[in-house]
């Protein structure tokens, strides 16, 4: 298979080389007769190999877009993604088919979208790689295997409407990993479920990252699915705008605990946002003063506006 | 690189595997909407098979009637000399003539012999005077033929009393055998000598001695042998000849045996005849055989010794095959040009529909497809597992309508062409739809950043539309002027038209694409006055009405309205035009041909049911000189009662009622003055001066044109034409001139009525009682009666009729399939609506907003399609052929065709919006709200 790599130039590299996913400046404008919306506004991503990552967001600030783009069911308008070797600008009908096939998977939020009602878990999970092509007795085998994995496997031959929502976003899982792909997305995979459900769909996926190295992407409204991933990633006005980044530290008891941490996002021409909270409690609008610190930058608000702070985030 | 065997068979099972499970499942849960796909696709092959089935018995029929009524004027007829060849060759003995006839009924083309009935042998003296009856001479001139009775015609005869003639005594009187009412004409019983001259001519002349015939018996006709008769005119009656120039035609006609015919033979000046008669049948008749044996009967004329072998050498064939058959190929092209018409529209709206309900197969399938594109199926294997599942259910379909086809219609399967056309539009349209749903569906297809260039790309867009829809309305155009220019198709009378069958069909699909760009405009004015009222209901139905309208749905129910429109609008405009051309054709009520003496014309004026007599003496072809050449018009001699009988007839009888100028003609004409004349306006274009002359009767008459008339008898009598009054052309007739006068009887040959025109509802029995024979009364109630019941036009009318009923299931199929596809929306804005409070039995006005603006937009597009089709195409639907007029019928669009459209459509849509009020009624609120429909 002939991997499109022609796009992947050299002068690329220092951005997100090393990285399994890489959106540089993303944009994607929809038009519908007079009127355009832009979904994504420059965003910039990047995501390692193996990570499990949460996309949050408000209503409207392209997350679904990020993730149908990254999936390849999407084409962005303007900038640059890549998953691994996949420059998904510069793909053939086939390339994409082919990307759709193998490098990613997909699970929805509605329990109803991810699974064709009159085949069985496993034959929904056998589908994918029938569409590759794959024999019939390899199907059936990794399918169980799949099922067996996420404690699904005496219910194989039941149809979705014999399983509970639970159910049927595991055997979701189940059917995105079916061939074996480098990315699973979902968008909102438990925005139906309730909370202890819900956390069995994310046990899913977490166990789909940790057994079987998939990376992981998970746009979520959830909370507790937010809290439990190693990083979440704030999208607003269609770009990355924080980060917040988990990391387990053992004190010198040898207990263990989550610590977050939360990042601004710089992209790569230097820009970043600051939070809401911080420009009001500064006053920091319009324009801020910048020093050089031996290590770190100091953002001081500009004397003349001192004391009329707003909270309109405008950056410079 | 070439592909590896493991890649190649990676790449089929990505397209084969699960198909056949995937497939099984899915039309499982489908089986609903695909047993009505496969209904819809039965009925559809049923259409294909029994529709041109019909078209083709019709012409058949008309063919069958058209050789019936020709009659045995159609029979191809050898006439061979016999006992001489005047032009060399074997002469025929009369003891061969059955040999012959046998030979010739072999040897005939197998055309012929698959119509042939059998062969009629008859030998026939020729035609004398007879000289003596009971050795006395008479001075009636009775021309008497001598018949041959043979082995095969003795059984058609019966002895009333005496014997049938056999072997004489040389020398003697020839022994006959005579039917009675013959008998009784000549005052002959048996014993009875009888003598006739030798030569054919008039009067009692003849040479030597006359032939005696001794009448050894009386005979009469026996039951069912009728055919063997045909050529033996006058044998079983006397029969007077039309014309006296006609001694060929006997008045009497008696039998005898082969001696007599011998002995008879040698003393004739002329010969025997030995006349074979091949008797058509008209059973055996169809459209394809026709043409056939047409040609083959010419072929006979031409060169009949082939079938003779030279025997009596000088062997003729006469047949009015083509004669009599002249206006069947005309009419057949008119009934299949007209039936092109509504064929097509039936196929164009059936490939419709089907699409339409392929349409919502995959639309139905759209969350499939959607899945399954997402995880990475190829377009090919959608396609794949669409037209396996196509393949199998098309194939039943049409398998099912076959058979229903043959249940309607018994007998073998026509061309098979339609039917395969619906089969491979059954097979592809849902696997289409399907790859189009899918295509649609993550398209992938880069939008460009800059914004110019993506209004560029609309642009493009819009102007590719707009091409297309102009190449559709040229080739409309186009196809229109095509037609109105050729006419009727004046070669073959089989098979559908293609360029006829297209011309609806392009109509209909560039009037759906008028009615698109125009339908929004008085959409907008009627939704502009709902949004104003109070109240949610008008605002709703003006959203919904807005953007009602799709192309598949109306161009389906353009189709179907344009079939019933174009067909309701010929057959009004024929039925119309047949009134007409029975008023050209009888020019009133009744038209009496021949004389009537003067005492019963006035007669007839005076009986009660009679409102208007008339009488003209015609003559066609009466040479005419202009300045610098010759015409030949038809003169009529007109009464003074003429006018104010032309004034009453419809105007398009005579082409006028403006008798004005005719009413001048009656002023009478001073002795040695030119005659006035008025002509009509086609030989008013031809004078270059008012005065010219014309040889009538030997006589040489000027004539001064004192008018112009519009009004023309051209329905029985050929134009161009001059009107002089009767009596004063009598008065010129008798004038002397230099050479010499015309005798009183001979003006009045030249000027006696021979064409009596009635009218008024009694003039049928007016006219039987002049005590004419009925060919001579024309009767414009039996000419409709007969016209109506041509095979031709009840087959067309027939398969108008059906198309039109099979076309309204078609239309109440789509209007079903259009509300079914915005059902679960419509469910899902209901049950929004219901939360804010809209009351729940307000869903039938919502489907009534969708599906109103598209039937109404299909009707009024119809309506321009149909009529316009009907009134530019008149030429080349031949309607004036099956009127059977001198013009053209105009185009008759009934109000009672309109209200029963209008009535029918609002049946459907009610029926329809019916049908979705029960659909929701199980529809769940908050399950609606949460999932868009119920389960």
């Amino acid at each position: 298979m002939t991997l499109p790599t022609a796009a992947v130039g050299s002068h690329e590299r220092e951005y997100g080389a090393n990285a399994l996913i890489v959106c540089d400046n993303l944009v994607r404008i929809y038009q519908v007769e007079e009127i355009e919306v832009e979904a994504l506004q420059g965003l910039n991503l990047l995501v390692d190999r193996g990570e499990m990552i949460a996309i949050v967001g408000a209503s409207g600030s392209g997350k679904s877009t990020l993730l149908n783009v990254l999936s390849g069911l999407d084409v962005q308008t303007a900038g640059r993604a890549r998953v691994a070797e996949w420059d998904l600008q510069s793909m053939s009908s086939r390339d994409r088919l082919n990307y759709r096939r193998r490098v990613v998977g997909f699970v929805w939020q509605q329990t109803g979208r991810n699974l064709l009602p009159y085949l069985s878990a496993a034959e929904n999970v056998a589908l994918p790689m029938a569409f590759v092509g794959t024999p019939s007795h390899r199907r059936t085998h990794r399918a169980m295997e799949l099922l067996d994995a996420l404690g699904l496997a005496e219910k194989a031959q039941r149809r979705p409407r014999e399983l509970s929502g639970g159910e049927q976003q595991r055997v979701a899982v189940a059917v995105a990993l079916a061939n074996s792909p480098e990315v699973l997305f979902a968008d909102e995979p438990t925005g139906e479920l309730d909370s202890a459900t819900g956390e069995e769909v994310f046990a899913a996926l977490r166990s789909a990252n940790t057994d079987l190295d998939t990376t992981v992407v998970i746009v979520t409204h959830d909370a507790a699915v937010s809290s439990q991933v190693q990083r979440t990633v704030a999208i607003r006005d269609g770009r990355t705008s924080s980060e917040v980044v988990r990391t387990t530290e053992v004190d010198e008891h040898g207990t263990s605990s989550v610590i977050a941490r939360e990042y601004a996002v710089l992209d790569r021409a230097g820009r970043m946002q600051l939070p809401a909270e911080y420009r009001r409690a500064l006053g920091l609008r319009d324009r801020v003063r910048l020093e050089l610190e031996p290590d770190h930058v100091g953002v001081w608000s500009d004397d003349l506006e001192a004391g009329a702070g707003t909270d309109d985030g405008d950056e410079r | 690189m070439t592909p590896s065997w493991t890649s190649v068979a990676r790449e089929v099972r990505s397209v084969t595997a699960a198909s056949v499970k995937l497939t099984l499942r899915r039309a499982r849960r489908d089986a609903t909407l695909l047993a009505a796909w496969g209904l819809l696709v039965a009925f559809v092959a049923m259409l294909a098979v029994t529709v041109p089935q019909l078209v083709t018995d019709t012409m058949d029929r008309g063919a069958r009637q058209a050789v019936a009524t020709a009659g045995s004027r159609a029979d191809p007829v050898f006439r061979i000399p016999v006992g001489s060849a005047p032009r060399g060759g074997q002469p025929l003995a009369p003891a061969d003539v059955a040999d012959l006839a046998a030979s010739i009924a072999r040897r005939l083309p197998t055309v012929i012999k698959r119509v042939s009935a059998g062969t009629t042998t008859t030998v026939i003296g020729p035609a004398t005077n007879i000289a003596t009856v009971g050795g006395v001479e008479t001075a009636a001139n009775i021309p008497l033929q001598v018949g041959m009775l043979t082995a095969e015609n003795r059984s058609g005869v019966k002895v009333v009393s005496g014997e049938l003639p056999g072997a004489f005594t040389p020398g003697g009187a020839i022994p006959v055998a005579i039917s009675a009412p013959n008998a009784r004409a000549l005052r002959v019983t048996i014993g009875s000598i009888v003598g006739v001259a030798v030569n054919p001519g008039f009067g009692n002349a003849h040479q030597g001695d006359p032939i005696l015939l001794r009448v050894v018996g009386i005979i009469a006709q026996a039951p069912g042998s009728a055919t063997d008769w045909l050529d033996s005119t006058g044998l079983w009656a006397p029969s007077y000849p039309a014309s006296l120039k006609n001694p060929s035609q006997s008045a009497v006609t008696v039998l005898t045996a082969m001696p007599g015919v011998t002995a008879a033979g040698s003393r004739y000046t002329g010969s025997f005849t030995a006349e074979i008669r091949v008797r058509l049948a008209p059973s055996r008749f169809s459209a394809d055989v026709e043409p056939k044996v047409a040609a083959a009967i010419k072929g006979l004329q031409t060169s009949p010794t082939r079938l003779t072998a030279g025997v009596g050498g000088d062997a003729a064939v006469s047949s009015n095959f083509t004669e009599a058959l002249a206006a069947y190929p005309a009419q057949s092209r008119a009934a299949v040009a007209q039936m092109s018409v509504v064929l097509a529209s039936l196929l164009g709206a059936a490939v419709a529909v089907l699409i339409l309900l392929s349409q919502l197969v995959a639309r139905r399938r759209g969350g499939d497809l959607t899945l399954e594109r997402a995880r990475g199926t190829a377009l090919t294997a959608i396609a794949f597992r669409s037209t396996l599942e196509s393949v199998v259910v098309a194939a039943a379909a049409c398998g099912l309508g076959v058979l229903a086809a043959r249940f309607v219609r018994p007998g073998p399967l026509g061309d098979p062409e339609l039917l395969a056309f619906a089969l491979v539009v059954a097979v592809v349209a849902a696997p289409v739809q399907s790859v189009l749903l899918a295509r649609r569906e993550w398209s992938s297809r880069r939008a460009p950043a800059n914004r110019r260039d993506r209004q560029d790309l609309e642009r493009r867009s819009r102007s590719r539309r707009l091409v297309a829809e102009a190449i559709v309305f040229a080739l409309a155009l186009a196809a229109l002027v095509s037609l109105a220019v050729r006419g009727l198709l004046e070669t073959g009378s089989r098979g559908i038209d293609p360029l006829l069958s297209s011309a609806p069909v392009l109509c209909a699909v560039a009037t759906t694409l008028l009615v698109l760009r125009l339908y929004r405009v008085p959409v907008r004015a009627v939704a502009s006055g709902l949004r104003r009222r109070r109240g949610v209901v008008g605002l709703l139905g003006a959203a919904r009405a807005e953007n009602a309208v799709a192309v598949i749905p109306l161009l389906a129910l353009t189709l179907a309205s344009t079939l019933v429109i174009a067909g309701g609008v010929i057959i009004a405009t024929v039925n119309d035009g047949q009134v007409t051309a029975s008023w050209q054709r009888i020019g009133g009520d009744v038209r009496v041909e021949g004389r009537v003496s003067d005492a019963a014309r006035a007669g007839l004026a005076n009986r009660p049911g009679v409102s208007a007599v008339a009488s003209v003496h015609s003559t066609p072809l009466v040479p005419a000189r202009l300045s610098g050449r010759s015409e030949y018009p038809t003169l009529v001699a007109i009464d003074q009662a003429f006018p104010a009988f032309a004034s009453q007839l419809p105007a398009s009888a005579m082409g006028s009622t403006d008798v004005a100028s005719l009413r001048t003609l009656a002023t009478g004409a001073p002795p040695t003055a030119a005659l006035p004349v008025v002509v009509d306006a086609q030989f008013g274009k031809l004078l270059g001066t008012r005065d010219f002359t014309i040889d009538y009767g030997k006589v040489s008459i000027r004539l001064h044109v004192v008018g112009v008339t519009s009004v023309e008898p051209r329905g029985f009598l050929p134009g161009p034409f001059l009107y002089v009054d009767r009596a004063a052309l009598a008065r010129k007739l008798a004038e002397p001139t230099g050479g010499g006068t015309l005798s009183a009887g001979r003006v009045a040959s030249l000027t006696a009525p021979n064409q009596t025109l009635i009218l008024g509802p009694a003039a049928l029995g007016a006219a039987r009682s002049l005590g004419v024979d009925s060919p001579a009364i024309h009767d414009r109630g039996s000419w409709l009666d007969s016209r109506r019941h041509l095979a031709l036009v009840t087959g067309t009318q027939q398969t108008m009729l059906l198309a039109t009923i099979a076309v309204a299931l078609l239309a109440a199929i789509a209007l079903l399939a259009t509300s079914l596809a915005g059902a679960r929306e419509r469910g899902r804005s209901l049950s929004l609506l219901r939360t804010l409070g809209l009351p729940a039995g307000l869903g039938w006005w919502l489907a009534l907003a969708d599906l109103l603006p598209v039937v109404v937009a299909a009707i009024a597009g119809g309506i321009l399609a149909g009529v316009g089709i009907v009134a530019l195409l008149e030429p080349a639907l031949g309607l004036a052929v099956l009127a059977g007029g001198v013009s053209n019928p105009a185009t008759v669009a009934p109000p009672l065709l309109f209200v029963g459209i209008a009535v029918a459509t609002l049946v459907l849509l009610g029926a329809s919006v019916l049908a979705e009020v029960a659909a929701h009624r199980r529809d769940r609120l908050s399950e609606v709200l949460r999932v868009g429909g119920t389960a």
